[in-house]
């Protein structure tokens, strides 16, 4: 007892550094600091939703019951009155998330803000936020599906809980 | 009654009518056929000075003198015109441009013979001049080809003449001070600024210049401002996915949208080395149009296919379509790589090959190739990410020889192109991007759809070239030619159709509307086009299966039967229409008849629908021989809920019953209403009966009075007062108390106790009051 109340106290000091060391980090152009990861199942929502299915892109997602979804076969135009969320979907030779979003980071150099590992419906995902010179400022979440990149974004502010709605929701449907 | 009608909607009805609910398929834009440039002018004019204008006594003697006179940038054009009599200037209007002048040696009003030549000069670039088959110089503000002009316009495209247009050569006038708000200094003249496929001659690629001169008759002269429109042919179709995406199980809309890398509209630029401006380096807009994404990758120049759309290393390259294929390591990024002139002014480019597998490794070297023949592997040779086998992927590319001089890498980039063209009513980045490279200054590529096989619903535009479409189960392909112009259109799902009691739709239907640009409804096409649909899924032992077909109809009631072919392998059913708008796949049932529903009461009968017992129903429904069959019976009791009936069903308590009934088959053909009633009451009257007199003697066989009276009641209704003859002889009817009956005074010689009659009280359920008289006939007065 004598012996392990010393190794306690430093587990304890060493766990309070390593917490403050992670929260004074600054995230740099293309390599921010992951904060936390979230496994995140669809929570229950006392909005309308409904079911949107994209058969090509080979998805589905639960939209707030005020949104409209046009499928345009390579990409997903989600519109409301506040502005627009898009789905894409990128093929990638790299087997998993991380390696593909490093790659990405390289050549996008964009200045990340949040960036949070997840995993949505088994799928493992990635939520963030960025700004990119050319679109502004984005909420994205990525989401990896058997060498594919979906990504769901928005540049309207007002549109990230209804992102974040349909992000949680999103189903990789082979 | 409206509560019944709706109640007995067949719940397989029901269920139909859910799943057709109309929707509305919002497609995406596109321009796939003919392409309309409105290349930008800088226009300049020559000096409002009267040294600066050329006179002459007839129009078209000095026309080359006034080409040469000097033009002013400063001098505005086509914004609100230089001088303008007031009183036009009032009837314009506003946001409306045109250039006007007045000629100086003219009195006011007057038409002197000395006409005053101005000249007009337009700049404008040009990316490419191939496949333009019109030009038109017209107004913005008026459709069709209307050229305001006032009197007379010389037209010149880089020197050389074109046509002569105004009111000495054919202007049409359109009316005066306001009637032709567009117009103003034109007084309402107009010319036909089409030019025609002919003038595209003098047009060439890079800076074009266009000259008008311009004269005046009388006072005032004037031009309304003007566009130059160029109609572009598209290409035809005729690439495939340069790999076996079939053999692989995948249809070519999921292989060809299985992008890893898309076309950056801004800017291709990666095979020329070039950097793209700041604002489009680190975003790529794809050919669906804004906004820009982050997808991969900015100044792609082609496309991307690899592990997700089956294309993996070492499986065969095909050629995306026939020509003559050579071989190049000569760039260090690309790899292997093979590239066929298919002899319409386009190349493929196929990067990143297998060393093994190559169709030739002789730089120089020729090789005719075929559709789909293989020309190599696919591999990982040069720069790809991630490096090694793991990056193995096809770097598909299409270059024009914008140029037309049989060289494509003189081309690069301005004539590199994305075969899934631009898909957007915004303007497409890449062909309005100037630049110079190589010394030369550049402008970027139109693209066109080159793909022989279409992607549904990419476009709601159907243009010469064809599109398909798909809704559902149904397919719609219109080949090249179904049309000569643009059309919107437009297919919604529509509920199943029943012609009459016999034919009906196999599932929804669809209607399809389509538009050209001027908002024109169009009902038919010169050529036909397929309509397929898929009846997969479906339970067809309702239907005459030998009948199946598509029928069409224009207003949705009445179907016309289309030619149709069946394919029960793929269960499809395909007809070639030229016409719309209402479609439906229909077919002749098989069983039209109704079942019918018989009820069987059982319990203690009285009189016609009393029972004086629990009455137990039995509702039994059979379907017609040859039929499918009796899917189920509903019966409600005295106006409650329809309930489904299973087994028979017992009725206890005492009181007036109504059952309604009906039964339908598995064809939804459903029985009219059956009633049954019936009342049951189990509680005897109660009654006091007194008959006088009560003996009879002696038995000597005569009618005698006898008085019947007293009191009887029934809870549940009428009741009856009965005789009862022991000999079942003389029982004479009884109307009601009071009343006296003859009875006959007789009797057996062995009947020892006598002949007995009994007046009782019975309901309608046979319940017989406790109480009664008895009238006997005696045997021996003793007794």
């Amino acid at each position: 007892m004598k012996i392990l109340l010393p190794l306690l106290v430093i587990l304890v000091l060493a766990s309070v550094y390593l917490g403050y060391k992670q929260i004074v980090q600054t995230p740099k152009k293309g390599s921010a600091t992951i904060k936390s990861i979230t496994n995140t199942t669809p929570s229950p929502s006392n909005r309308e939703l409904k079911t949107f299915q994209s058969k090509i892109m080979k998805f589905t997602i639960a939209l707030p019951d005020k949104l409209s979804a046009i499928d345009e076969s390579s990409r997903v135009k989600i519109q409301s009155s506040k502005g627009e969320i898009f789905v894409n979907r990128n093929g990638t030779q790299f087997n998993d998330l991380d390696t593909y979003l490093s790659n990405f980071d390289q050549t996008t150099q964009l200045d990340i803000s949040l960036d949070e590992n997840m995993i949505i419906n088994n799928n493992v995902a990635r939520k963030r936020i960025s700004k990119n010179p050319n679109i502004g400022i984005e909420k994205t979440y990525f989401i990896y599906a058997e060498n594919y990149v979906y990504k769901i974004s928005t540049s309207s502010e007002d549109l990230y809980i209804d992102l974040d709605q349909i992000a949680q929701s999103f189903r990789y449907t082979p | 009654m409206f509560a019944e009608i709706e109640l007995r909607i067949p719940l397989k009805s029901l269920l139909v009518l859910v799943s057709s609910i109309l929707f509305l398929a919002i497609l995406p834009k596109s321009s796939l056929a003919t392409n309309t440039i409105k290349p930008q002018l800088v226009w300049q004019r020559s000096a409002e000075a009267p040294d600066k204008i050329v006179k002459e006594t007839t129009i078209g003697s000095k026309l080359t003198e006034a080409l040469g006179l000097p033009l002013d940038s400063s001098q505005k054009v086509f914004d609100d015109g230089v001088f303008t009599p007031q009183i036009n200037k009032n009837h314009v209007q506003s946001q409306v441009h045109w250039v006007s002048w007045s000629q100086y040696s003219a009195g006011s009003g007057s038409c002197g013979p000395i006409k005053e030549l101005r000249h007009f000069q337009a700049k404008f670039n040009l990316a490419t001049k191939a496949n333009i088959q019109n030009i038109q110089l017209k107004s913005p503000y008026y459709p069709n080809n209307s050229f305001p002009i006032n009197d007379n316009a010389y037209i010149y495209i880089n020197g050389s003449f074109v046509k002569r247009l105004g009111t000495s050569y054919g202007a049409s006038n359109l009316g005066f001070n306001g009637t032709a708000p567009y117009a103003n200094e034109t007084d309402g003249w107009f010319g036909n600024g089409n030019l025609g496929q002919a003038a595209a001659q003098y047009l060439i690629v890079g800076e074009n210049k266009l000259d008008i001169v311009a004269g005046e008759t009388c006072k005032w002269g004037g031009m309304g401002k003007l566009e130059l429109v160029l109609e572009q042919t598209a290409p035809q179709p005729f690439l495939d996915l340069p790999w076996d995406y079939q053999g692989k199980g995948l249809s070519f809309s999921d292989a060809a949208l299985a992008i890893n890398s898309y076309f950056d509209h801004e800017y291709p630029l990666l095979s020329s080395g070039l950097s793209e401006p700041d604002g489009s380096n680190k975003s790529i807009i794809i050919y669906k149009g804004p906004p820009r994404t982050t997808d991969a990758y900015s100044s792609h120049d082609g496309y991307d296919y690899g592990k997700p759309a089956s294309a993996n290393i070492n499986d065969p390259l095909l050629a995306a379509a026939g020509g003559v294929a050579t071989y190049s390591n000569s760039c260090d990024p690309c790899g292997n790589m093979v590239l066929i002139d298919h002899g319409n002014g386009y190349q493929t480019r196929y990067m990143h090959l297998l060393d093994n597998g190559l169709i030739t490794r002789n730089e120089g070297e020729e090789v005719t190739v075929t559709k789909g023949q293989q020309i190599g592997k696919v591999g990982f040779t040069g720069h790809v990410i991630p490096p090694g086998d793991l990056g193995a992927h096809i770097h598909f590319m299409v270059v024009q020889d914008k140029n037309g001089d049989g060289n494509f890498d003189d081309n690069i980039p301005d004539g590199i192109t994305d075969p899934f063209g631009w898909q957007s009513e915004d303007p497409d980045p890449w062909p309005n991007f100037n630049f110079s490279y190589g010394g030369q200054n550049r402008s970027g590529n139109s693209s066109y759809y080159l793909w022989t096989k279409a992607i549904p619903n990419l476009s709601t535009t159907l243009t010469a070239n064809g599109a398909f479409f798909e809704l559902e189960r149904y397919k719609l392909n219109f080949p090249q030619g179904a049309t000569d112009k643009n059309l919107d259109v437009q297919i919604n799902s529509a509920p199943t159709a029943k012609t009459n009691n016999f034919l009906r739709s196999i599932g929804s239907t669809i209607t399809v509307s389509a538009k050209d640009a001027a908002g024109n409804i169009i009902h038919s096409f010169q050529n036909f086009f397929t309509v397929t649909v898929n009846f997969s899924g479906f339970d067809l032992t309702s239907y005459k299966q030998d009948t199946i077909s598509i029928y069409s109809s224009e207003d949705g009631i009445n179907w016309n039967k289309e030619i149709t072919i069946i394919n029960l392998n793929e269960k499809t059913a395909s007809a070639q229409i030229n016409h719309l708008s209402h479609f439906a796949l229909m077919a002749d049932r098989l069983d039209t008849t109704a079942p019918t529903t018989e009820a069987v009461l059982s319990g203690n009968q009285g009189q016609q629908e009393w029972y004086g017992s629990d009455v137990q129903l039995s509702l039994n429904a059979q379907d017609n021989t040859g039929g499918l069959g009796v899917e189920y019976t509903l019966y409600k009791v005295n106006d409650e809920g329809w309930q489904q009936y299973n087994s028979s069903v017992n009725f206890s308590a005492e009181g007036n019953y109504k059952i309604q009934f009906y039964s339908a088959d598995k064809d939804e053909n459903i029985e009219d209403i059956n009633t049954v009633e019936f009342n049951i009451d189990k509680t005897s009257p109660t009654a006091s009966i007194t008959a006088s007199p009560a003996i009879l003697w002696p038995p000597n066989g005569k009618m005698i009075d006898v008085l019947i009276y007293g009191h009887a009641e029934d809870n549940n209704g009428p009741f009856t007062i009965e005789v009862d003859d022991e000999y079942n002889l003389i029982e004479p009817t009884i109307d009601n108390f009071g009343q006296t009956i003859q009875l006959q005074v007789s009797r057996r010689g062995e009947d020892l106790d006598g002949r007995k009659y009994r007046i009782k009280a019975v309901d309608l359920a046979g319940n017989e009051a406790a109480a009664f008289a008895e009238i006997t006939v005696l045997h021996d007065q003793r007794k």
